[in-house]
């Protein structure tokens, strides 16, 4: 599974534990991780060589807020947060994240997806187009990074692994 | 001087109470005309030969917000909206809405914008709502210079401005 591959990670509480958390594949697919999500956007995080922390950080500084940002990975990669219900009695609420250029329409109470998954949430939609902002300062505020980059010739860890 | 060097206009209350806009350039001088604020943005389309309405609609749809746009001349110069502290003969005295040019301001607070030219101007717009505004302006800015880079220049009456039809 490779990261462009995702339309969709988010939270899943089973009574066995073995699986945490649940992930869209754009075939339309079902896997699930052992890892918690925190733990899986570290690691999927880590198998492009980009650091969790440094990302939040980067992204806190662009977008001007501090809990719940879109998570970039490149221009054409961006999660937003959503809010789903889930199952669980204890966790009514949880976090997940959807791929932007995988939606492929929202209402207050659904996404449709393009592989013709229907992911039911409770972000209504002004919350969402608010996230989609984001991520469009957050895209071309990397854009405008890696070209600044480009032209210093730096060639930093980011723009050579992402390259 | 020219309107690209303008800093930042704000409402301005005569003795009685006769409403002009001062205007601050880059060179720190002051320049008083007889028009309200809006009617001085419509002019200062009108001397960048855009459309005001169309760029409004353009902005509005790149932020997703109604209210409180920041005013897109070019990606250089862009206004954002501030709420400025009252002039003494303001009727009513609330608040007074001004804009200033988001790259000319070199420090800010919630009670006063430092330009870069030194001059102080006093606001009342709290602190989060001028870097929410700024923020505005930065994604207007790139959006503007993507739009542009991407419009193909078929006459040269869209050199002028690329939002001739």
């Amino acid at each position: 599974m490779k990261y462009f591959e995702i339309e969709a990670f988010f939270p899943c509480h089973k009574d066995d534990s073995s699986a945490k958390t649940c992930i869209l594949l754009s075939n339309g697919t079902k896997q699930y991780s052992p890892y918690n999500m925190r733990q899986f956007v570290s690691h999927l995080l880590c198998d492009v060589g980009l650091d969790y922390r440094s990302i939040r950080l980067w992204s806190s500084k662009v977008t001007g807020i501090k809990h719940h940002m879109p998570l970039i990975i490149d221009n054409l990669n961006i999660f937003l947060p959503i809010k789903f219900q889930t199952e669980d009695a204890v966790h009514e609420i949880s976090y997940g994240y959807v791929h932007l250029g995988s939606i492929a329409s929202y209402t207050d109470s659904k996404i449709v997806l393009r592989s013709q998954n229907i992911l039911p949430t409770l972000s209504s939609c002004s919350y969402i187009d608010k996230k989609i902002v984001s991520a469009k300062l957050l895209t071309y505020a990397y854009l405008d990074n890696k070209k600044n980059m480009n032209l210093c010739g730096k060639n930093n860890i980011y723009t050579t692994i992402r390259s | 001087m020219n309107y690209l060097d303008i800093d930042a206009f704000f409402p301005h209350y005569d003795m009685d109470q006769n409403c002009r806009t001062c205007i601050i350039y880059s060179d720190t001088t002051k320049e008083f005309v007889p028009l309200n604020v809006s009617q001085y943005a419509r002019r200062l389309y009108f001397l960048a030969k855009l459309n005001k309405d169309a760029l409004h609609n353009w902005s509005k749809q790149i932020l997703n917000t109604a209210t409180n746009l920041p005013l897109l001349i070019t990606d250089k110069l862009i206004f954002i909206p501030v709420k400025f502290k009252p002039h003494p003969y303001t009727p009513g005295h609330a608040f007074t809405f001004g804009y200033i040019n988001y790259n000319a301001i070199s420090f800010y607070s919630s009670h006063e914008v430092i330009l870069k030219n030194q001059i102080i101007l006093n606001t009342i717009s709290p602190h989060p709502f001028i870097d929410k505004k700024i923020r505005d302006a930065t994604l207007l800015s790139y959006a503007y210079r993507e739009t542009t880079s991407q419009t193909p220049s078929r006459s040269p009456l869209s050199q002028l401005s690329i939002w001739t039809p």
